[in-house]
C-alpha cells in the first residue's frame, strides 16, 4: 500500500512508470484471492436471498444451472460474455490510457442504428459485401457518439466520465425517436425497427442455442487487443496512462492518445450494437444496449485492462446473467441479483486489486479534472 | 407560439423547474462538501436510488416525514461502503463509485420486484399537499412560479442558507475545504484528514438519500426500477458550474431543473418537433455547463485524490 502512495504522490519524471507494470502477483495468489472475492460476494448475495425468503441453494442452483445446465444454457452464457469481452477490451485501451469512458452504452447504441441504417443501403448486395460493411458502419457510429467527448477531453479537459454518460442520454433519446417514428414498421405496436435484413445477419453458429456468429468477434477483438498492447503505438499508450507527464516530454502526442483511444473504444461498443442488433436479436429495440457498457467497464477494471482478465471476467459475467435470467424465469427469484452480486465482486476487487487498479487508472487520477486545476 | 409570449407559460415552467429541481438541491448540496472535501462519489446515484426506495417503504405505512429522513439514513449506509472501501482502504474513488451505483440499482431492483406482486397494486404515497406561501405568490407576473409547491421544496430552499452557513462559517465547514485543498497542510496544522473526509462523504451520502426521497414522495409517488434516472449524475455535473460553491450548486441544480421543465412545457408549443428533440435540451445545456466549468471553475486540488496519513 505504501508505494503505491509514495508512487501517486511523486509521479514526477523520476518514476520508472510502465517498466513495473506487469508486476501481478503470482497466478496462484490472484486465482485464491479472486475466488474469496467471488465467494464473498455470493455469500452477501445468500444472506440477501435468505433474508427475503428464498433457498440460496435452490436459487444459486437454478443460477448455475441456467449458465451452464444445459447446451442452451452455455450457448448464452457465451452470447453474453462476447459483447462484454468486446467493450472490455475497447473501454480496457481507454482506460490503459487513462480514460474512464462510462458511455459504451450509447455507443452500443449507436453502433446499433448505425449497422442496421448500413443494412437497409445494403438490402440489395450479397452477403459477402453486405455483412462486412455493415460491421463498419456499425464500428463507425460507435466512433461517431464518442468524437465529441474525445475532442472535448483532449483540447478542453472535459471530464470524460460525466460527457459521455450525457451522450448514452443522446443516445437514447435517438433510437427512441427513430424507433418512434422513421425506423418504425407500419404493423409495430411497440417501438421497434423493421426485422434485419437477411443478407446481414449473422448466423448461428450451434442450432438450438443463441450462440451466433458475432460472438467470434469477440475472439478476433482479444487477438488485435493482445497485438495493440505489444505494439509500439499501444506502448506509448500505456506510458500516457502511467505518467502524462513523462509521456509528452517523450514526445508521445497527450491530444492524440486520448482521442484515438476514445475512438477505439468508441469503436469496439459499435461492433457490440452490430452483432447484438445483426446476430442475437435481429432488430433494434429501445434497451437493444440492455447493461452491457456498464458492465463492460466493470468487466475491463475487473480483469486490470489485461488480455487474459478481461476475457475471464466477461466469462464470468456472461454467466452470472444467464444464470440469473434463468433463475428469474425458473424460481421467480429477480435477476436483479445478478446485479448486485456484480457490483459486489467489482467492490471486493477494489481492495484485493487496488495496487494494481491503482496503477492502471493512475492516468485517470493524475489528470483527473472537473474544472481548472491549479497547481500549488 | 404565441404561448411563449404568455406569462403562464413561463411562470409555470419556472415552477416546474424548481419543483424538478429540488431532488437536485439536496443532493448536489451534499455532494458539494464530500467533493471540497476531496471524495469524488460517483456513487452519488446509488445513494438517490436507494434513498428513493427506503424512502416509499417507511413512508407507505408510517407518514411522509419519517420516509423521508429514511431516505437519508439509507443513502447514508451507501456512504458508509465509499468510506471504508476508499477513505479508510485506498481504493479507487472511481471504482468504488462506480460499484455503488451498480450496487444500488440492482439493489432496489431486487428488493422491488421481490416486494411487488405480478399484476398486484404498487405500493404508492399520495403526493404531498401543496403549501403556498402569502407573500411570495402574490408577486405580480411570476407569483405562479410559487404556487403549488410541497414542503420538501420550501425544505430544500430553507436549507440552502444552513448548509452555507455550515461549510463557509463553521470550523468544520473550513476543515472540509482545507483536506481538499491541501490534506499534507491541513493534517500538519492538526486535523484528521481521514475523519474530516468521512463526514464529509455520509453528508453526501444523506443529502443524496433525501434527495432520493424528495423525488419519490414529493414528485413520483411510486417506485419502478431506474426511478432516478441519472440524476445523481446531474448532480455531479451542476456542482462544477457552481465553481463548488453551495449557493452555486443550488443555483445550478435549479437551472438543470428549469430547462428540464421547459423541455415538457415545450412539447405543447412546438407539437411539430419530436419530443425527444425537446427532452434533449436539458442534457444539452448540461454539456454546456460541463464545457464551460472545465474552463473556469476552479477545481478543489486534491478532489479525487486518496489521502494516507504519514502517520
Amino acid at each position: 500500500m505504501t508505494d503505491v502512495a509514495s508512487d501517486s504522490a511523486s509521479g514526477g519524471v523520476g518514476d520508472p512508470g510502465p517498466v513495473e507494470s506487469d508486476d501481478l502477483p503470482g497466478l496462484t495468489t490472484a486465482l485464491s484471492t479472486s475466488l474469496l472475492a467471488i465467494a464473498l460476494a455470493l455469500g452477501a448475495g445468500a444472506l440477501l436471498l435468505l433474508v427475503s425468503g428464498e433457498n440460496p441453494a435452490t436459487a444459486y442452483r437454478a443460477l448455475f444451472d441456467g449458465a451452464f445446465g444445459s447446451k442452451f444454457a452455455i450457448g448464452e452464457t457465451f452470447a453474453r460474455a462476447a459483447p462484454l469481452a468486446i467493450v472490455g477490451y475497447g473501454t480496457a485501451v481507454a482506460l490503459r490510457a487513462g480514460l474512464v469512458s462510462i458511455g459504451a452504452q450509447g455507443q452500443v447504441i449507436a453502433g446499433a442504428i448505425g449497422a442496421l441504417l448500413t443494412a437497409l443501403l445494403l438490402e440489395d448486395a450479397p452477403s459477402v459485401i453486405a455483412v462486412p460493411l455493415v460491421a463498419v458502419g456499425g464500428a463507425l457510429f460507435g466512433m461517431a457518439w464518442v468524437l465529441i467527448p474525445a475532442i472535448l477531453r483532449a483540447y478542453m479537459n472535459v471530464n470524460e466520465i460525466l460527457s459521455t454518460l450525457l451522450f448514452t442520454e443522446f443516445a437514447a433519446l435517438l433510437v427512441e425517436y427513430l424507433l418512434n417514428n422513421p425506423l418504425k414498421p407500419a404493423s409495430a405496436i411497440t417501438p421497434q425497427s423493421d426485422p434485419f435484413p437477411d443478407n446481414a445477419r449473422l448466423g448461428l453458429v450451434i442450432e438450438g442455442t443463441r450462440f451466433h456468429a458475432g460472438v467470434f468477434v469477440a475472439v478476433i477483438v482479444a487477438f488485435a487487443f493482445v497485438w495493440w498492447v505489444r505494439s509500439v503505438k499501444g506502448f506509448q499508450y500505456d506510458l500516457y496512462g502511467e505518467n502524462p507527464e513523462l509521456a509528452e516530454s517523450l514526445g508521445i502526442p497527450g491530444k492524440r492518445v486520448i482521442v484515438n483511444s476514445l475512438l477505439i473504444s468508441g469503436a469496439t461498443a459499435g461492433l457490440v450494437g452490430w452483432i447484438q442488433a445483426a446476430g442475437l436479436l435481429h432488430r433494434v429495440y429501445v434497451g437493444i444496449a440492455s447493461d452491457i457498457g456498464f458492465f463492460g467497464l466493470v468487466v475491463a477494471f475487473l480483469g486490470g485492462a489485461t488480455a487474459g482478465g478481461v476475457i475471464v471476467a466477461a466469462l464470468l459475467f456472461g454467466a452470472l446473467q444467464s444464470g440469473g435470467l434463468a433463475m428469474q424465469s425458473a424460481e421467480g427469484i429477480p435477476a436483479s441479483l445478478s446485479d448486485i452480486i456484480q457490483a459486489l465482486i467489482l467492490l471486493g476487487f477494489s481492495i484485493r486489486y487496488a495496487p494494481q487498479i491503482m496503477r492502471l487508472t493512475k492516468g485517470v487520477m493524475a489528470n483527473f479534472s472537473l474544472g481548472r486545476r491549479v497547481t500549488r | 407560439m404565441s404561448q411563449l409570449f404568455e406569462a403562464t407559460f413561463w411562470s409555470a415552467t419556472l415552477a416546474g423547474g424548481l419543483r424538478l429541481a429540488t431532488p437536485l438541491i439536496y443532493a448536489s448540496i451534499g455532494e458539494t462538501f464530500a467533493q471540497r472535501a476531496g471524495v469524488l462519489n460517483l456513487g452519488l446515484e446509488g445513494y438517490m436510488i436507494v434513498g428513493a426506495l427506503a424512502s416509499l417503504y417507511v413512508a407507505d405505512p408510517t407518514v411522509g416525514p419519517l420516509g423521508f429522513l429514511a431516505g437519508g439514513v439509507a443513502g447514508l449506509l451507501m456512504a458508509l461502503i465509499m468510506v471504508i472501501l476508499s477513505i479508510r482502504l485506498f481504493a479507487n474513488q472511481v471504482v468504488v463509485g462506480f460499484g455503488l451505483t451498480i450496487l444500488g440499482i440492482g439493489l432496489t431492483g431486487y428488493i422491488f420486484r421481490v416486494t411487488t406482486e405480478v399484476g398486484g397494486v404498487d405500493r404508492q404515497v399520495s403526493l404531498p399537499a401543496e403549501i403556498d406561501i402569502p407573500l411570495l405568490s402574490d408577486i405580480p407576473w411570476m407569483g405562479d412560479a410559487f404556487f403549488g409547491h410541497s414542503w420538501y421544496t420550501w425544505l430544500a430552499i430553507a436549507f440552502v442558507p444552513m448548509a452555507w452557513f455550515v461549510a463557509s462559517r463553521t470550523i468544520f465547514g473550513l476543515e472540509v475545504r482545507a483536506v481538499g485543498e491541501d490534506p499534507d497542510a491541513a493534517e500538519a496544522r492538526g486535523v484528521d484528514v481521514l475523519w474530516v473526509r468521512s463526514a464529509a462523504t455520509l453528508i453526501s451520502g444523506f443529502l443524496g438519500g433525501l434527495g432520493g426521497a424528495a423525488l419519490m414522495l414529493g414528485g413520483v409517488g411510486r417506485f419502478q426500477p431506474l426511478v432516478t434516472a441519472n440524476r445523481g449524475f446531474i448532480a455531479l455535473i451542476v456542482i462544477i458550474m457552481a465553481s463548488w460553491s453551495i449557493w452555486g450548486a443550488a443555483l445550478g441544480a435549479f437551472v438543470f431543473g428549469l430547462f428540464e421543465a421547459l423541455g415538457i412545457n415545450l412539447n405543447n408549443v412546438f407539437v411539430d418537433v419530436p419530443v425527444e428533440a425537446l427532452n434533449a435540451i436539458p442534457f444539452a445545456v448540461a454539456l454546456l455547463i460541463l464545457t464551460a466549468g472545465a474552463r473556469w471553475a476552479r477545481m478543489p486540488p486534491g478532489l479525487g485524490q486518496n489521502y494516507e496519513p504519514t502517520t
